[in-house]
């Protein structure tokens, strides 16, 4: 098992779109914090910005599409864990972090080296458990690269580096790379069943882009209909818990979000586990 | 010589179509095991099935004395080229080979080199395996096969779509791991001319059933020069042809027998028989190429004539 993790952490290492995803993560990270300091810089759309976050965070209202929005309280100085809430928030991240995710998930098999190794482990379940560490470790990656590169712009672009209160920012940092971990296996579990690229990648991106609002709430309609009152579809999705999560978390924020997240990495594991286990390598 | 390689009933179908038709497979240790049959015969999905890659239907396999879940034990000992070689095509060949060697947990230095050299790719040097010509993918995907030092390799068309060239050298390669390494080998192809250069023992397999398996020897023998005997009473004849001196003959079958030595004297063979009071309802002198042998075989023949 050590040696396939170790197999799949070389062959992340060699891939190309390795680098070219996180370069452009990085560059999207500076262009992220020119536009917001341009907006930082006119009051009124700050007053905006503000009103527009409190007004998500207690409404759970939702965008379609990625919009990074300053929780900046006007008159306050925009920290990294401001950026960084703001970029979460928004899906940037997880964006990048599905884009690469398919690609990985996929390349063993769209190559067809999976057929020089597939045959000769004692388990198949153990090449997807190595799949899962090797996307565990490269999310843990991302969000390292993420707040380095954040912190590197406040300090050059806003011209000062500030972190924002730690005992804010490091449990919504934990809860939101647990929510992204388990998009990303979500997202290697379907792109390894349905074995399609271009179908998984337009379904990951459709997830971070809540395109899949719309189903959401026809679920929500007739959930109604069957007598469930105010039940929200996109409360108990991974992708609605990345948006909704406040920046200052209650103990049950905390809890239903790490439910969920478990909930998504174990189901995911089990079928994708089991689909590959059955199936015949091509 | 004992059994690396056995299969009972082997059967792969899916949905309403039989590929595999239980099958039963008997490879020596050391062999050279050619499996021929024509596209869509089966010897993929047969193959796919020994490496682990898919499930049977039906039937059992055994291999190095394992069978069921005994078999997850030596699957590393078995290495395979399916279907052409799986490669990563941005990656270098040593960079293909060092993550197989990463999956086997081999850190030797200088093992990859060997490998390399072993096939014959030593110079290839950074050069990424999409640049790569078939020939090369294909020593590659048999250099993939050989991490681990397997005993027994699974090779599917290692032939397919090479120029002469590149027979040659994937050929010395599969003979220099035969003889060297004492690696049994089970190779496929439809080319039975280019596997009887280097193949030990036959399976033709056809429509899914397996036809026949024999020998070098028999295989020789069937296709060789010879002087065929029709006859009610094979048996009457052999006391014949003992008197007149034949040793290199054999009773085929009710009604006959096959010389292999002398195919000058069939005139003096007939009139013998006919002195002995032995009625030979049809005598002549006959040869086979392979192509043809296996293409009667497989009914391939008719649809030669046909088309």
């Amino acid at each position: 098992m050590l040696n396939t993790v170790k197999m799949d952490l070389y062959r992340m290492a060699k891939t190309k779109s390795f680098y070219v995803i996180l370069l452009v993560f990085i560059a999207m990270t500076v262009i992220s914090t020119v536009l917001c300091k341009s907006e930082f810089d006119d009051p009124e759309i700050q007053q905006d910005n503000y009103e527009t976050t409190v007004q998500t965070e207690d409404g759970g209202t939702m965008n379609a599409g990625i919009s990074v929005i300053l929780p900046t309280k006007p008159g306050e100085k925009v920290t990294v864990y401001d950026m960084f809430y703001a970029n979460v928030k928004g899906k940037e991240v997880a964006l990048f972090l599905v884009i690469f995710i398919v690609i990985f998930s996929a390349a063993d098999f769209k190559c067809g080296y999976i057929k020089n190794i597939g045959g000769q482990t004692r388990k198949r379940f153990y090449l997807i458990l190595s799949k899962a560490v090797s996307v565990i470790i490269y999310t843990v990656l991302l969000f390292a690269v993420f707040i380095l590169a954040q912190a590197v712009c406040n300090q050059v672009i806003l011209g000062y580096l500030r972190w924002g209160p730690a005992e804010d920012f490091l449990p919504y940092l934990g809860v939101q790379m647990m929510l992204h971990i388990a998009l990303a296996l979500f997202i290697m579990a379907i792109t390894i069943i349905i074995l399609n690229n271009v179908i998984s990648m337009a379904l990951a991106i459709c997830l971070c882009l809540d395109l899949m609002a719309v189903l959401y709430t026809a679920v929500d309609h007739g959930a109604e209909m069957l007598g469930v009152e105010g039940f929200q579809m996109m409360e108990y999705t991974i992708t609605g818990k990345i948006a909704m999560l406040p920046m200052v978390m209650g103990t049950s924020d905390i809890r239903t979000s790490l439910v969920i997240a478990a909930a998504f990495i174990v189901g995911s594991l089990a079928v994708c586990g089991a689909v590959f286990q059955k199936r015949d390598i091509n | 010589m004992g059994k690396l390689l056995q299969t009972y009933g082997l059967t792969k179908q899916f949905g309403k179509h039989r590929a595999v038709d239980h099958v039963d497979v008997h490879v020596n240790r050391g062999a050279i095991y050619g499996f021929i049959g024509r596209n869509g015969a089966g010897k993929t999905t047969f193959l796919r099935m020994i490496c682990g890659l898919a499930a049977p239907t039906e039937g059992e396999i055994e291999i190095f004395g394992c069978r069921g879940r005994e078999l997850q034990d030596i699957r590393s000992r078995i290495g395979c080229l399916i279907e052409g070689p799986g490669l990563y095509g941005n990656m270098t060949a040593e960079e293909n080979l060092n993550i197989k060697c990463r999956f086997c947990g081999i850190r030797k230095p200088g093992y990859i080199e060997e490998l390399l050299d072993i096939v014959g790719l030593s110079g290839v040097g950074r050069k990424k395996t999409k640049k790569f010509s078939l020939g090369m993918k294909q020593r590659l995907g048999i250099a993939m096969a050989l991490v681990g030092e397997p005993d027994f390799l699974v090779l599917d068309e290692p032939i397919n779509g090479l120029d002469p060239q590149g027979i040659v050298e994937v050929r010395d390669t599969i003979l220099t791991l035969n003889h060297e390494r004492n690696i049994t080998i089970i190779i496929s192809s439809h080319i039975l001319e280019e596997l009887s250069k280097i193949a030990t023992d036959y399976g033709i397999i056809h429509n899914g059933c397996l036809l026949q398996e024999l020998t070098r020897e028999e295989l020789m023998e069937r296709c060789s020069e010879r002087i065929e005997i029709c006859l009610n009473q094979p048996k009457e004849a052999c006391p014949v042809l003992d008197r007149l001196g034949f040793t290199n003959y054999r009773v085929v079958d009710a009604e006959h027998i096959h010389v292999f030595e002398r195919l000058e004297e069939s005139g003096r063979i007939n009139m013998e028989l006919a002195k002995a009071g032995i009625m030979v309802k049809g005598l002549s002198v006959t040869s086979e190429e392979l192509e043809s042998y296996f293409l009667n075989l497989t009914g391939g023949a008719a649809h030669v004539k046909h088309g």
